[in-house]
């Protein structure tokens, strides 16, 4: 309880520097105990970033589509396969073959149910031809017409970014986190050595400033994991990494101290 | 004899310099020191500004070790006991943004005082001693240099130590207000055996007082005896 009252007593008397550290330090455990949920959040902005190639393939309803769908989603290569809805379709080739003056009977070939098939995000031209085989071969070779292959939007910026978010999303969280903890760890830690040492001066007290440091620390990291625990999906493991890095990195810095002049 | 006499009625050995030498690249801050000092007593380190007498106040604190030779501290002669040593700096080290007294609750420590009354109540006695009660509320940045010194001393006090080490901490303080603070010192030697190390390069002073001298010399040990043989 003393070594928590200093460490308050630090935190009042140097405002700025004390909110720094307790940012930082919420900040890191929060977001890097709640990665996978940031990550999801960033990806749904740009739900096409996961998207592969895809193209329409456009079937007789008199065909098995529900077992063809089936059986394209087992297949290696597919992300997904999507059934359009039947009347949008009609409408929007109805809306299209309108300036032809057709009659309603002559929109018999519009008897047909629309697939689109989303190919994975790195699969190969000759993986796109064997699938797109496979599906002729399923429904008959008179019973379907594919559509030409459609690639996603390039967004160069953006799709790099995106993908450093998502190989080293976290070890560059990590990183840039650590080293602003370290930073802010560096600023409080003069003032706490100032204090650390009047105590071990004029008390019977040994290692004051780790034992400070440590009961702060402990107190955010303890915060940050309650806040981590309400929002649902905690990833542990990386709550408990950070703990240790926490742990370690004040053992290193607690060393001898100084007046600080 | 008589030194002989002074040294009997000290007998156990607190520190201890062998053949002690410390050297800041070429220079001899203290050059082959033997010495011993005993609890209770009370030891005057005399000698010109550069003749080495923080250097010596800093191995007694443990605070440097030395190029050469052997220091035994405290907690090499006394086994069963912890030993409490308290500095008073030249700079005095009190945070100038609080106030006298906040800077004396530095000294609060719940192992040694049952509550923060028995604290309270040593404190003001202290303070009344020193003649400082009326001025502790006052910011430590717009105390004057002597309050400032007063403060640092009482603070010390206040951890009840077994040993003070002070390095001019007076040089502020008219002969007078000089005496005030020897003569609390003596008392705490007399009543509690309170061992003091005092630094000073005032030798009028010291020789008023009754206690050990040493006189160092660039850094070597000129001279060795009782204050009234000066």
């Amino acid at each position: 309880m003393f070594y928590i009252k200093q460490f308050f007593s630090i935190f009042r008397d140097n405002l700025l520097k004390g909110t720094f550290f307790f940012l930082i330090s919420i900040s890191f455990v929060l977001i890097s105990g709640n990665w996978g949920l940031i990550k999801e959040k960033i990806f749904e902005l740009y739900p096409d970033y996961a998207k592969g190639p895809s193209f329409f393939a456009l079937i007789s309803s008199d065909q098995d589509y529900l077992n063809i769908q089936r059986k394209l989603v087992t297949l290696p290569g597919i992300s997904s396969v999507m059934i359009l809805e039947k009347d949008a379709v009609k409408e929007q080739t109805k809306k299209l073959v309108d300036n032809f003056q057709l009659k309603d009977e002559d929109l018999g070939f519009l008897n047909f149910i629309a697939l689109e098939v989303i190919f994975d995000k790195n699969i190969t031209v000759r993986g796109q031809e064997l699938i797109r085989n496979y599906l002729i071969k399923l429904a008959g070779e008179n019973n379907v017409t594919l559509g030409k292959i459609n690639f996603p939007p390039e967004r160069d910026g953006i799709k790099s970014l995106l993908d450093f978010i998502n190989i080293g999303g976290e070890w560059a969280v990590a990183l840039i986190f650590g080293c602003m903890w370290f930073f802010a760890l560096f600023i409080l830690k003069k003032e706490v050595k100032k204090s650390a040492y009047l105590i071990e001066q004029f008390q019977r007290k040994n290692f004051v400033e780790i034992k400070i440091l440590i009961s702060g620390t402990i107190i955010y990291y303890l915060i940050s994991t309650g806040l981590i625990f309400l929002s649902g999906s905690p990833e542990w493991i990386s709550v408990f990494l950070i703990g240790f890095f926490f742990l370690i990195s004040l053992i290193i810095n607690g060393g001898k101290h100084s007046w600080g002049k | 004899m008589l030194q002989n006499h002074l040294n009997k009625t000290h007998d156990q050995t607190i520190f201890s310099l062998e053949d002690v030498s410390v050297r800041y690249g070429d220079i001899f801050a203290l050059d082959g020191i033997n010495l011993n000092i005993y609890q209770g007593e009370i030891l005057f380190i005399t000698g010109a500004s550069g003749a080495g007498k923080t250097s010596l106040l800093k191995l007694l604190a443990g605070s440097i070790s030395p190029t050469k030779g052997r220091v035994l501290l405290p907690n090499s002669f006394l086994k069963n006991k912890k030993f409490f040593s308290v500095q008073v700096f030249q700079d005095l080290r009190l945070m100038d943004n609080q106030t006298g007294e906040q800077n004396l609750f530095q000294s609060f420590d719940r192992k040694i005082y049952d509550s923060k009354s028995s604290f309270v109540s040593e404190m003001k006695e202290l303070c009344r001693a020193f003649g400082i009660i009326d001025r502790i509320h006052l910011k430590v940045i717009d105390a004057n240099g002597g309050l400032k010194q007063k403060i640092a001393m009482v603070r010390a006090l206040l951890s009840r130590p077994d040993c003070l080490i002070a390095d001019e901490p007076t040089c502020s303080l008219d002969y007078d207000n000089n005496r005030k603070v020897f003569d609390i010192l003596l008392l705490y030697n007399l009543k509690k055996k309170l061992t003091v190390i005092w630094s000073s390069h005032n030798k009028e002073i010291v020789r008023k007082f009754s206690g050990r001298i040493i006189h160092l010399d660039n850094g070597k040990l000129v001279y060795t005896g009782h204050a009234c043989f000066i």
